[in-house]
C-alpha cells in the first residue's frame, strides 16, 4: 500500500491540508483534502485547538511524512499577518513532529532553483503537469499545498 | 474475569443512568477509576440481555483502540460470576455535562470549547468504524477543563428507539433512525451529528427553557414532529443566540443526511468562525430571562419579562463605573407581544454583537 503523504500552507487562519499517495515516481491520488480554520477569539486557545486538530488528521490518516511550505522573508513590508501566519506554521510544525512523523519543511525558492526548470508558480498554473501527475480533480488552491510534496517526493 | 474486579474497591456512587449505576472505585493499576454496573434491564429478555452483554463485551475491544484526549478511555469491561458487567473506565474529576445544562443557557465560548472537543472525539471513534448512537450532554464528561465523551456501546441499533423514549432524548435521534415505515432504524455517523447538533441546541438555552419549550411533548410527539421534517428549521431560540449559531444547528440537524455536515470533522470546522463574543451570560426562568456582559469596566444588564404569553416588556441598562445607568434599549414600560419582543430583542443583541 503505498505511502500517505502530507503536503500543507498555512496562512494567518487557516492550514490547507492535502493528503496524497504515490503511485509511481510521478504520480499521485488525493486521497484527501481539508482546510483548518483557526478559531475566532484569543489566538493561543485557538491554536492548541489547531494544534490536537492537525495530530488528530495526521494519525487518523495514518501519514509516514508532513511537509510543510517554510516562513519566507516577504519582499514587501512584513505585515501582522505574516507574522501571525508563522506563528500558526510552527504551530502546525510542532503538531506533526508531536504525532511522530518524518517533518519536512520547503522552501519556494530552493524548489524553484533545484526543481525541475521552471518555477514553483510555473509549475502550479500548469493544468497539463497537473494531468501528468494523476491531480488533475485536485483544487487549484490546493495545489500549493500538493506542491510541497511533489517536489519532496517526485522521482 | 472476576479476578480483576476483585481488586476493585468501590467507593461512593457517582452517578446512574438507564443501564446502571456509576461508582467511584480504587484500582490498584490505574488509581481512581469510574466503574458501571450493568445489569439485565427490567423487562429485557435473558437472551436479550446476552446479546446486549456480548455486545458490550465486544465494543470493549474497539473502544480500546480509540484512546483520544476527547474520549473517556476505557480500562477494562469485565463480567463477575453473577452476570453484571462492570465497565471500568477513566474517572472525570469534573462530572458530566448534566450539571451545566440544567443550570442554565451557557457562553458560546463554553458551548464552542465543548463541542470542539465532543467532535474531534466523536471524529476519532467514527474514523475506527464505531457510531456512538447516544451523544447528549450527560454523555460529554470534563476532566480538568478537557471534554470527552462516554458511554459507547451502551446503546444498540435494537434497542436506541425505545432507550430514547425512555430516557428522554428521543429529540437527539434523527430522522432516519426511526426507519419511516419499515421501522427498522439506522445509525451512522450522520446521526451523531445530529444528536451533537441537539447537544449544541440544549447546551445554548439550558434545561429550563428545553422543558418550557417541549416538556408536554410525548416520545412519540417528538417523533412525529422529526419525522414529517422541519424540526430544526421549528426550534424556537434564545434571542443572544446569533443567526451564524442557528444555521449550524439546522445543518447538523437537516433532514436529508446529505445536507448535514459530512463528519465530525466538518462539524468542528464550521465551528471555527462562529461568534463567541461579546459574552453575555444568560439566566432563564418561564417569566424573566436576564443577560449580563461586562465589558471594560461597563455593564450591560437586559432583562425580557414575560408577564403572560402575550405580554412581554423587555429593557437594557448600561452601567458604567460611577454607577450612572443609561438605558440603551427596551419598550420603555410599554407591553408587547411575543412577536414584537423577540424581534426588537434580537435585533438588540445583533447590533451589540
Amino acid at each position: 500500500m503505498p505511502d500517505n503523504l502530507i503536503g500543507v500552507v498555512v496562512g494567518s487562519d487557516y492550514a490547507e491540508v492535502v493528503l496524497l499517495q504515490q503511485t509511481g515516481p510521478n504520480a499521485f491520488t488525493v486521497a484527501d483534502e481539508t482546510t483548518l480554520s483557526l478559531q475566532t477569539g484569543d489566538r493561543p486557545p485557538a491554536y492548541n485547538v489547531l494544534h490536537g486538530q492537525f495530530c488528530d488528521y495526521v494519525q487518523q490518516h495514518d501519514a509516514v511524512c508532513v511537509c510543510i511550505k517554510q516562513t519566507a522573508l516577504s519582499q514587501r513590508a512584513t505585515r501582522m499577518v505574516h507574522l501571525q501566519a508563522a506563528e500558526l506554521r510552527g504551530v502546525v510544525q510542532a503538531a506533526a513532529a508531536a504525532s511522530g512523523v518524518e517533518v519536512r519543511l520547503v522552501n519556494k525558492a530552493a524548489v524553484s532553483r533545484t526543481f525541475g526548470g521552471r518555477k514553483v508558480d510555473e509549475y502550479i498554473s500548469d493544468n497539463a503537469y497537473w494531468d501528468r501527475l494523476g491531480l488533475s480533480a485536485l483544487k487549484k488552491g490546493l495545489r500549493e499545498a500538493a506542491f510541497v510534496i511533489v517536489a519532496e517526493f517526485a522521482g | 474475569m472476576s479476578d480483576y474486579t476483585a481488586q476493585l474497591t468501590l467507593r461512593g456512587r457517582i452517578g446512574g443512568g438507564q443501564f446502571g449505576d456509576v461508582f467511584e472505585a480504587g484500582c490498584p493499576l490505574n488509581g481512581k477509576v469510574a466503574v458501571k454496573l450493568l445489569r439485565q434491564k427490567t423487562g429485557e429478555s435473558p437472551a436479550d440481555w446476552a446479546a446486549r452483554s456480548a455486545d458490550l463485551l465486544a465494543e470493549a475491544i474497539k473502544m480500546k483502540s480509540a484512546q483520544h484526549r476527547n474520549v473517556v478511555t476505557v480500562h477494562q469491561v469485565v463480567r463477575d460470576a453473577h452476570g453484571v458487567v462492570h465497565l471500568v473506565t477513566e474517572f472525570c474529576n469534573a462530572g458530566s455535562l448534566d450539571t451545566d445544562y440544567k443550570a442554565g443557557p451557557l457562553p458560546l465560548a463554553k458551548v464552542r470549547k465543548i463541542i470542539t472537543h465532543a467532535s474531534a472525539g466523536l471524529e476519532c471513534v467514527h474514523s475506527r468504524g464505531m457510531v456512538h448512537r447516544d451523544i447528549k450532554p450527560s454523555n460529554i464528561l470534563c476532566h480538568s477543563g478537557t471534554f470527552k465523551i462516554g458511554d459507547f456501546g451502551l446503546v444498540t441499533d435494537r434497542i436506541i428507539r425505545g432507550y430514547a423514549s425512555v430516557a428522554g432524548y428521543v429529540s437527539h435521534l434523527a430522522p432516519e433512525v426511526f426507519g419511516g415505515a419499515s421501522r427498522l432504524g439506522v445509525t451512522s455517523a450522520k446521526t451523531d451529528v445530529w444528536a451533537l447538533g441537539m447537544t449544541v441546541y440544549r447546551l445554548l438555552h439550558g434545561h429550563s427553557f428545553f422543558q418550557d419549550h417541549f416538556g408536554l411533548l410525548t416520545p412519540a410527539d417528538f417523533e412525529r414532529k422529526i419525522v414529517s421534517g422541519g424540526f430544526a428549521v421549528s426550534l424556537p431560540w434564545l434571542p443572544h443566540v446569533p443567526e451564524r449559531w442557528r444555521k449550524f444547528v439546522r445543518k447538523a440537524m437537516h433532514d436529508d443526511p446529505t445536507q448535514r455536515f459530512p463528519s465530525a470533522h466538518a462539524m468542528s470546522q464550521a465551528l471555527a468562525p462562529l461568534p463567541i463574543s461579546p459574552s453575555w451570560a444568560c439566566q432563564y426562568a418561564y417569566n424573566l430571562v436576564t443577560w449580563k456582559k461586562a465589558e471594560a469596566g461597563r455593564t450591560t444588564t437586559v432583562e425580557w419579562v414575560i408577564l403572560s404569553p402575550r405580554k412581554h416588556r423587555w429593557s437594557a441598562i448600561k452601567t458604567g463605573s460611577a454607577k450612572r445607568t443609561i438605558c440603551i434599549g427596551g419598550t420603555r414600560g410599554a407591553e408587547v407581544n411575543l412577536t414584537t419582543a423577540r424581534t426588537q430583542l434580537e435585533n438588540f443583541f445583533a447590533a451589540s454583537n
